[in-house]
């Protein structure tokens, strides 16, 4: 290859500027091709460019194999039927994360392994949608796990690169790690967090301490009791925060005990609430992330600020057990007292902050249909599923009419999908809903949403509406929508064992 | 009956966007009518005007028509009723075309029976025009050979390292002149030479490669008399030199199995499409490549029917040459989807491409099919190995689907073979054929 090389020194340069004197001698058998010298040096140095090119891929040999490397252990999974693989195939073209990850959790569950021509499209998509990643390990098998193992990217992403992700990545990876790791080892993904938690930064803390959702249990209250001395005030309310969502320990009764000596109840017949505003902010009441000043602009007195932070802590229902009262006699109460607007305003965001489930079934069961949509969504999550769909069916069963689909859409997100005996409830009223979906284009988009909420079980009764309305617009796309899911769920069942 | 899958479908799309459009459409409820009688597909589909637009497809080509005012072809309604039909085919009823589809049907069928006729009726030329018109032509390509010559000699002289700063116009010139001299082939070459400049680190490398064959195709057109009549048919090909699609039918069939195993379309700036459809006979081991072109405004011209892993019946007609690789389609039908795919060791297959190399020095990129390859990747490139040997792919191939299939064991793979390098098209593996991106076959034409 040397006169390869020596050739296009030359040509580079070009014959002119090098001179004749410089083209390189070929070896033989080439060089009795190119006797010929009356040719001028640009026609003989293209002349022994076409030779030499000729020459070089005429000898070139396949290499010796090397040892390859090991290939990817036997599944233990079965394969995805067809129709599920040609499904999966027709998502991942199609830009539907929603329908595939549905897809995937379906398969996830069964189990069943995806096709293997698949991995890289959909390793590339849980890079940005990190929840296709839990779904992903299971269908993606023993194969998943070697491609990965030859792509730094892929490896990252399944923690498998020998790089440590608790140690190498963002904020981000590093808190999708943590609650991965807490859904496996709630104990060790806490020891971890703890080890170096003083040396993270106040964002990191805050964020990383939030993952603590993710299996929050008794275990934790050591750790979290100990974070009440952090730096950060954001830290220390999220702390304190858990532990309280916790039950009895040392924070809940020092809550309990504080807000006894502030509020209590007067009067026989007509109770009256009695209040004690604190006469000065304990400096120690920052090591529950309480405030001294209450925010800009607030139109509430300091004391009242105090007040209001405590009974927030405690939280309604902790409330109406010191006052030996129940939650409507709370609410009365509250009412009729000199700070109601502060105190109830305290007692809601206590109530969404301390997920307090008596709270949100008494609120929610007396809302009226204009408050439900917010109440549902800033509250329902404090309820078992099974009541929270309770709730909602009782809701739709009575006040659908006047729902708009936004505000539908909204109380669906709450609830993550329906059960078959609600999805009839709503698709016994969704024919108005689709009128007025026509009024408000912008409603379009909800409209279609919509279909990732239902249950599959209504597939004859949701067609029938949709050719009834398939003028309107979104219908189809809804109807499209739903029709996929149903054949998600039909292909899944048939590949059930 | 001719099926189609939902991934064949995509493929027919006229654009990415078609393909988006069609998808919402292909729902049972946007169809009042859907209808099949195994041959077509027929539907009515709500548009926005206050009648159903009426879409007919024959399965068979497939051919379409929509009484939409879309210039899209196939417009989004005929996309959909196939996607629809490759997804829930027991939905269409079975019936026998209404008037308004059984008319389109009868038009093809009479169309077609007109071109044939038309075909058969074809006067034999005039022996002594053609001959003039030859001498002409030769004569013409004779000038533009020499000019190009020149224009070898000057690039040579001032020095590769001047390309990078040489202006559009340096090419295109040069490229016209050759196509006024009835040389395309020159000029294609000559544009595909701008297009190795200043990319990638060894440009000059290839540059000079690409200019030594240019040279020596020159060189080889103005002693043609002296070359065996089969090189010389290769290179008045390489020139430019059209055959009539009349003259390559004439020629002797060859019968076989055909597994179509790649396809590709392109388009040049002047809006040309060029269809590039690889075929690989299963008895006898051929390799063919079907090249089709259109100009953007008649792009539903191309055949749609050759989409992998299609395996079609019936015969191809090769344009003559030193080593045989386009051909023409004669009477193809339909025969299953690809089930199996033999291929040969590494040293085979490469040994076979040097020995058609050796014959032809102007051969290309040559497909090649290896069996028993286990794939792993190492220095940012894979590599197949069969035990004995191993080749790289091209470092511009970057799908790591050929990998995942793989999973390290052997399975066999199509792809494009330049004599250092292969860009893989395809792989079969655990049964099925799956089609990997394009690439590889710019040096192709």
């Amino acid at each position: 290859m040397q006169t390869w090389d020596e050739l296009l020194r030359v040509a580079m340069l070009g014959s002119d500027r090098a001179g004749e004197a410089a083209l390189p001698t070929l070896p033989e058998p080439l060089a009795a091709l190119l006797a010929d010298n009356t040719e001028p040096p640009e026609a003989r140095l293209l002349h022994a460019a076409a030779l030499l090119n000729h020459y070089r891929r005429l000898g070139t040999l396949p290499a010796p194999a090397t040892n390859a490397p090991a290939a990817a252990s036997a599944e233990t999974l079965p394969a995805c039927t067809d129709e599920v693989a040609a499904l999966l195939r027709g998502l991942l073209g199609d830009e539907e994360p929603r329908l595939l990850m549905e897809l995937l959790g379906g398969m996830a569950a069964l189990p069943c392994l995806a096709p293997p021509e698949t991995l890289p499209d959909l390793l590339d998509l849980a890079l940005t949608r990190g929840q296709l990643l839990a779904p992903l390990r299971v269908v993606g098998g023993e194969r998943l796990r070697w491609l990965a193992a030859q792509h730094r990217q892929w490896s990252d992403l399944l923690g498998e690169s020998g790089d440590d992700p608790w140690l190498s990545g963002n904020t981000a990876s590093r808190a999708a790690f943590l609650r991965d790791q807490r859904r496996r080892d709630p104990e060790a993904a806490q020891a971890r967090l703890a080890a170096g938690f003083a040396q993270e930064s106040a964002r990191d803390r805050q964020a990383l301490l939030e993952c603590l959702e993710v299996g929050l249990g008794v275990a934790d209250t050591a750790f979290l009791e100990a974070c009440l001395e952090d730096r950060s005030q954001a830290v220390r309310q999220q702390a304190v925060r858990f532990l309280l969502r916790l039950g009895e320990n040392p924070t809940t009764t020092l809550v309990r005990e504080t807000v006894a000596g502030m509020v209590g109840t007067e009067g026989m017949l007509r109770k009256k609430l009695r209040v004690n505003l604190p006469e000065a902010f304990d400096k120690d009441w920052t090591r529950l992330g309480l405030r001294e000043k209450p925010p800009a602009g607030e139109r509430i007195g300091q004391r009242t600020f105090w007040l209001a932070q405590w009974l927030g802590l405690l939280g309604p229902s902790r409330l109406a057990a010191l006052l030996n009262v129940d939650l409507d006699t709370l609410s009365g109460l509250i009412k009729r007292s000199d700070f109601a607007r502060e105190l109830k305003q305290a007692m809601a965001e206590g109530a969404e902050a301390l997920q307090d489930a008596d709270y949100a079934r008494w609120r929610l069961s007396g809302a009226g249909p204009k408050e439900f949509p917010h109440l549902f969504a800033s509250l329902g999550g404090s309820l078992p599923t099974a009541q929270r769909e309770a709730l909602l069916a009782d809701f739709l069963r009575q006040h659908m009419d006047r729902l708009e689909v936004e505000s539908l859409r909204a109380l669906l997100v709450s609830v993550g999908s329906l059960s078959a005996a609600t999805t009839q409830v709503l698709v016994a009223g969704l024919e108005s809903l689709l009128q007025k979906s026509t009024r408000h284009p912008w409603s379009r988009r909800g409209l279609v949403e919509l279909a990732d909420y239902l249950s599959v079980t209504e597939a004859q009764a949701l067609k029938a509406l949709c050719q009834a309305h398939g003028d309107l617009d979104g219908v189809n796309e809804f109807w499209r929508r739903y029709e996929w899911r149903c054949r998600i769920h039909q292909a899944l069942r048939g590949s059930a064992p | 009956m001719t099926t189609w899958t939902t991934e064949q479908v995509i493929q027919l799309a006229p654009d990415a966007a078609s393909a988006k459009a069609a998808k919402p459409l292909a729902s049972a409820a946007k169809w009042q009518l859907r209808e099949t009688d195994g041959n077509a597909l027929w539907g009515l589909c709500k548009g926005s005007g206050s009648k159903p637009y009426q879409t007919r497809v024959d399965l068979a080509e497939p051919a379409f028509k929509c009484s939409c005012p879309s210039r899209k072809f196939p417009c989004k309604h005929s996309l959909a009723l196939m996607l629809l039909h490759a997804s829930d085919a027991v939905g269409f009823g079975q019936n026998t075309p209404p008037p308004w589809v059984q008319e389109w049907l009868d038009s093809r069928a009479e169309r077609a029976s007109r071109q044939a006729a038309r075909a058969e009726k074809t006067t034999a030329p005039d022996p002594e025009a053609q001959a003039k018109r030859a001498t002409r032509r030769e004569s013409r390509v004779e000038q533009g050979v020499t000019e190009l010559q020149r224009w070898l000699g000057d690039v040579i002289r001032e020095g590769l390292a001047e390309l990078p700063a040489k202006p559009y116009g340096f090419w295109s010139t040069t490229a016209a002149r050759m196509v006024d001299a009835q040389a395309p082939g020159l000029a294609g070459r000559v544009n595909r030479l701008a297009g190795l400049v200043g990319r990638g680190e060894d440009w000059s490398g290839c540059c000079l490669a690409a200019l030594g064959e240019l040279h020596l195709l020159t060189r080889a057109w103005s002693g043609l008399a002296a070359l065996p009549d089969d090189l010389q048919t290769g290179i008045r090909g390489l020139v430019g030199e059209t055959r009539s699609r009349e003259s390559v039918l004439a020629g002797e069939p060859v019968v076989d199995c055909w597994a179509v195993l790649a396809t590709s379309l392109s388009e040049n700036q002047e809006g040309m499409f060029t269809q590039r459809i690889w075929l690989r006979g299963m008895a006898t081991g051929y390799a063919a490549l079907l090249l089709n072109f259109a100009h953007r405004s008649q792009r539903a011209s191309l055949p749609m029917a050759y989409a992998p892993p299609r395996m079609l019946a019936g015969s191809l007609y090769f344009y003559p040459g030193i080593t045989p690789l386009r051909a023409l389609g004669g009477e193809l039908e339909f025969a299953g989807d690809l089930a199996e795919l033999p291929g040969q060791s590494i040293l085979d297959a490469t040994t076979a491409y040097r020995e058609l190399r050796r014959e032809n020095p102007f051969l290309g990129s040559w497909p090649l099919v290896l069996a028993a390859v286990a794939v792993s990747v190492r220095d940012r490139r894979f590599w197949l190995s069969d035990g004995a040997h191993q080749v790289p792919t091209d470092p511009r191939f970057q799908d790591w689907r050929l990998l995942a299939v793989s999973g390290g064991e052997p399975v066999t793979v199509f792809g494009l073979w330049n004599g250092e390098s292969l860009f893989p098209r395809g792989v079969f593996g655990a049964g099925r054929y799956t089609v990997l991106a394009e690439g590889g076959d710019a040096d192709l034409g």
